[in-house]
């Protein structure tokens, strides 16, 4: 088990949800072709290679792998397979992202043009950014950055429902985290402390020299750099405060383009000298005082291992040796935090050979299914509601540590998982389309499961799973029900809860 | 501690009792005394065991310990706080506290638990909590729910998971010994055998068609059969979990005393834990997280953030007191925490920022309860914990060890509070 610290959902009070908005649109988008029938074969033609460190590539570069992740690598090879990964501008995205913007419009807009565009509706920003975070996981070929928005989207967590985030954090989410989802962690850094959806949530918009409130003070040194208790004194969570003062954003009345853009108040502003971590800030600073704070932090070697362990923690496992940690730290400091050069280092083929197991986190289990299926998904409000039942609704939790990765947190109660992927096969239940009409034909369970394994797992299905989906398959006649079933049960399976 | 030392010579004579009302028919079940909204479920009320069934609650985000029970004598109170402060006992002003013991009172939010506190089921322990100077609630949580400031790497689990390693079942072969209601397994209760997270204990069932259920079943306990540990165990935990709350009827559950939980989140958790505990099922421990205590700005004590949060909590125990506590009573402890308290000072925000000492709260039939009990350090200036917080005068783990040992019926109060350093002071919070 991991030390790391679970926390339930709710720090920061109960939440009620307001009405779903009526104007957002069921977005289509196509079904993969059923191509999947013909990938089948051609993978089980070519047989079960042992491809332990391509497989893992693929369960960790990916936010769910599939028969066509496996081809790809197959044509690509290890480096080339994650060297496509690691540059997402060149994988085309470009229809899905029309698709979506069409579906969506508050994904183009201002926070001016959502609040004043949709008086009183505190639902739209919220659910469109929800269904576009999910859509973009499930068909995004950009699988990695898609990774890394998740990953992001909790180190520099905002619970959208909290105060002002209906119209805030949608713009935080395109402009601070995809921005620099995979650029210099600097300047995603400080993009996220002039973020107004950021100086709103941790309270930073009310730090007055005249009193200073220390909450964004605090965690951007706790939970965004230096990590807990880790290089820095209650001095200086007050110093740091009182470098922040004046952080703000604008609030109007009427519609105005200045509406929700950052804003420093110098009369807010305490322009006294400070000292933080032991370097002296000279009186007059203004807001170069806070810039000066990201800069320090920024450089900070505790902030290199923190985030370093961080990612390692993501992407290899819970437990990563202090030597990686060491090596990507390094790596952090030597291209001035590039996030990319990280997981180049990260995933290379020899630590993955050597990854440990993770447990998918729920969404990533989700997403994970619709993928390996080829699956549409035609009915995004049931997936966000499974979402809710499992604990991890996108970008719903409170606490600003973001949710947790650990697997002691979510293996607790596995029945929220197997509900979930038991509906994802009752399309008239979940609007999940799977076409597995081409399993139909098959007449014998042994043929079926390993049709199944090569599906769902990519052929990696332990022999303990397939004798269990045999004799499930062999306790009643063969019907596309219990098919369907047996594929339920393989998603549910040990195998696929881990990665 | 063996399994030697508790409820002696009774554990044959339950095992028998369970098969035997077993095999009843509801009406059977009904004729014996049986409540309607247990149907199928089929433990004897004689299962209680002597120990207490725990009920943990967790305040998280440091609640503000100088609102929820108010120093109204101490005029440093309303001198560091001219916005935020409660206003006396015999002030003119509507809004008041209520007084307790003609220092402390109950803001209005929390006025809803003076029945509880006149009844002497209800304790509040001020000036209390964790003795590590962190503020970051992560860490402070963290520590709290482990038991020990800084543990070493090694001790994660936490100190109900020990307490309920150390003991044996209360129930012989009970399924489920400690639930949490919410989606994950909080610290508290980390290590316990038999702990299961669920969100909405009324509301498990298995998706899918009926006809394949048993076989579905019977192919998810294959699958997870070969699987490591901490997977195997969760599948089986989650397969026999369900199974037994399906057996309550949780939406007909009736409270006792005319007790009405109030419908929000907390109620709901509360009432659902009410019917679970009185279900008999041998849970011993269930953990209830109650958030958005971290009032950094426009906290409004008084009709504000805070006393809508201080209703809810007040009128969910209150609620909570009535259907456990009247007549002769359930054998349950309630223990209320929070990682810390809040600056004395309020901030130009209308808020208080992350400070040190706070408050506790126990209710129970064997709680000293009626009072407030405290080693009050003052909230002077040369008083005040780095300059700026109420000081802890009490450690958490005192009043935790005297609940361990007195009412949850484990002598071994090392094996929950390993830190050598410590040495528990009994401060005559139970009866």
């Amino acid at each position: 088990m991991d030390p790391t610290v679970p926390l339930s959902p709710g720090f920061f009070g109960l939440k009620t949800r307001p009405p779903r908005p009526h104007s957002v649109p069921a977005l289509r988008l196509p079904v993969r072709p059923a191509k999947a029938a013909l990938l089948v074969a051609t993978a089980e033609a070519r047989g079960a290679k042992a491809l332990s460190a391509e497989q893992r590539l693929l369960q960790r570069a990916t936010l769910g792998s599939s028969l066509y992740e496996l081809e790809r690598i197959e044509q690509l090879g290890y480096q080339g397979y994650l060297q496509e990964q690691l540059n997402p501008e060149r994988l085309d995205n470009s229809e899905l992202e029309t698709a979506l913007h069409e579906g969506f419009p508050t994904l183009s807009m201002s926070a001016s043009e959502i609040y004043f565009g949709y008086p009183d509706d505190f639902g739209t920003g919220p659910y469109e950014l929800m269904f576009a975070t999910l859509y973009r996981a499930l068909y995004s070929p950009r699988q990695l950055f898609e990774s890394m928005v998740v990953f992001w989207s909790d180190h520099f967590n905002i619970d959208v429902w909290s105060d002002e985030q209906h119209y805030l954090k949608p713009v935080d989410d395109r402009d601070v985290i995809r921005r620099h989802a995979m650029g210099k962690f600097p300047d995603l850094l400080k993009a996220s402390a002039y973020s107004p959806a950021m100086l709103t949530y941790l309270t930073n918009d009310t730090n007055h020299k005249d009193d200073p409130n220390q909450n964004y003070a605090r965690e951007l040194m706790e939970l965004h750099t230096l990590g807990a208790d880790n290089g820095y004194t209650q001095k200086d969570v007050e110093e740091v405060a009182r470098c922040f003062t004046g952080w703000s954003w604008i609030w109007t009345e009427e519609e105005s383009p200045e509406f929700g853009r950052f804003y420093f108040d110098p009369d807010a502003h305490d322009n006294g000298p400070k000292r933080v971590l032991g370097e002296r800030i000279p009186g007059g600073g203004g807001v170069r005082d806070g810039e000066r704070i990201l800069e320090i932090l920024a450089a900070h070697s505790n902030t290199a291992r923190f985030v370093a362990r961080k990612l390692l923690v993501y992407f290899w496992g819970y437990d990563p040796p202090a030597a990686f940690v060491d090596q990507v730290a390094g790596v952090y400091q030597r291209t001035g935090g590039s996030i990319r050069a990280m997981l180049r280092s990260i995933l290379k083929r020899g630590w993955m050979a050597r990854a440990t197991p993770k447990l998918k986190r729920p969404f990533h289990l989700m997403v994970s299914g619709v993928r390996a299926l080829f699956a549409g998904a035609d009915d995004p409000w049931y997936l966000i509601d499974q979402l809710d039942q499992a604990g991890h609704s996108l970008f719903s939790w409170s606490p600003p540590n973001g949710y947790p990765d650990a697997r002691g947190y979510w293996s607790g109660f596995l029945l929220p998982r197997w509900n979930l992927l038991t509906t994802m096969l009752e399309p008239e239940t979940s609007g999940v389309q799977t076409d597995l009409s081409y399993l139909d034909a098959i007449r014998t369970p042994q043929v079926l499961v390993q049709q199944i394994n090569w599906l769902v797992a990519n052929g990696t299905l332990s022999e303990s799973t397939l004798a269990a989906l045999r004799s499930y398959l062999r306790a009643a006649p063969l019907s596309p029900e219990r098919t369907r079933e047996a594929v339920a049960l393989a998603l549910s399976s040990p195998d696929f809860q881990d990665y | 501690m063996s399994s030697s030392n508790h409820k002696p010579g009774c554990s044959e004579y339950h095992q028998i009792s369970r098969r035997r009302f077993l095999g009843l028919s509801a009406a059977a079940l009904a004729a014996a005394g049986m409540p309607g909204w247990l149907p199928r479920v089929a433990f004897a009320a004689s299962e209680n065991s002597g120990r207490d069934v725990l009920v943990s609650i967790f305040l998280r985000g440091g609640a503000d310990g100088l609102t929820l029970c108010v120093p109204h004598a101490e005029d440093a109170y309303y001198a560091l706080r001219p916005n935020l402060a409660v206003p006396r006992p015999d002030s003119s002003r509507p809004r008041r506290a209520v007084d307790l013991d003609g220092f402390f009172g109950l803001p209005p939010g929390m006025a809803p638990l003076r029945e509880a506190f006149q009844d002497d089921k209800l304790l509040l322990v001020h000036a209390c909590g964790l003795t590590d100077p962190t503020r970051s609630h992560f860490s402070a949580m963290y520590f709290m729910e482990v038991g020990q400031p800084s543990p070493p790497a090694s001790l994660f689990t936490g100190w109900v998971g020990r307490h309920l390693q150390s003991t044996a079942p209360a129930t012989p072969d009970a399924v489920l010994r400690a639930v949490s209601v919410g989606y994950g397994v909080p610290r508290t209760l980390v290590g316990g055998p038999g702990t299961v997270p669920v969100r909405d204990l009324a509301g498990v069932g298995f998706q899918g068609r009926d006809e394949t259920l048993a076989d579905r079943q019977r192919a998810l306990r294959d699958l997870y059969a070969g699987a490591s540990d901490p997977m195997r165990i969760a599948a089986d935990n989650t397969v026999r979990t369900v199974q037994l709350l399906q057996r309550i009827d949780f939406d007909s559950y009736q409270p006792a005393g005319g007790a009405a939980y109030p419908d929000d989140e907390f109620g709901y958790a509360l009432r659902s834990t009410a019917a679970l505990i009185k279900a008999d099922l041998g849970v011993e421990a269930a953990a209830v997280d109650f958030g958005g205590w971290d009032t950094h700005d426009e906290q409004g004590p008084l009709d504000g953030t805070l006393n809508e949060l201080m209703l809810s909590l007040s009128r969910g125990l209150a609620a909570f007191h009535k259907d456990m506590f009247t007549g002769s009573g359930r054998n349950v402890t309630v223990v209320v925490q929070t990682e810390f308290g809040r600056n004395v000072a309020e901030n130009a925000s209308g808020g208080t920022d992350h400070g040190h000492g706070s408050l506790m709260l126990l209710m129970g039939n064997h709680i000293a309860g009626g009072r407030v009990l405290r080693n009050w350090p003052g909230l002077g200036a040369s008083q005040l914990y780095e300059e700026q917080d109420l000081a802890i005068t009490i450690d958490y783990r005192d009043i935790l060890t005297e609940v361990v040992t007195k009412r949850l019926g484990n002598p071994n109060f090392r094996a929950v509070f390993p830190d050598p350093s410590y040495t528990p002071v009994d401060r005559g919070a139970t009866v």
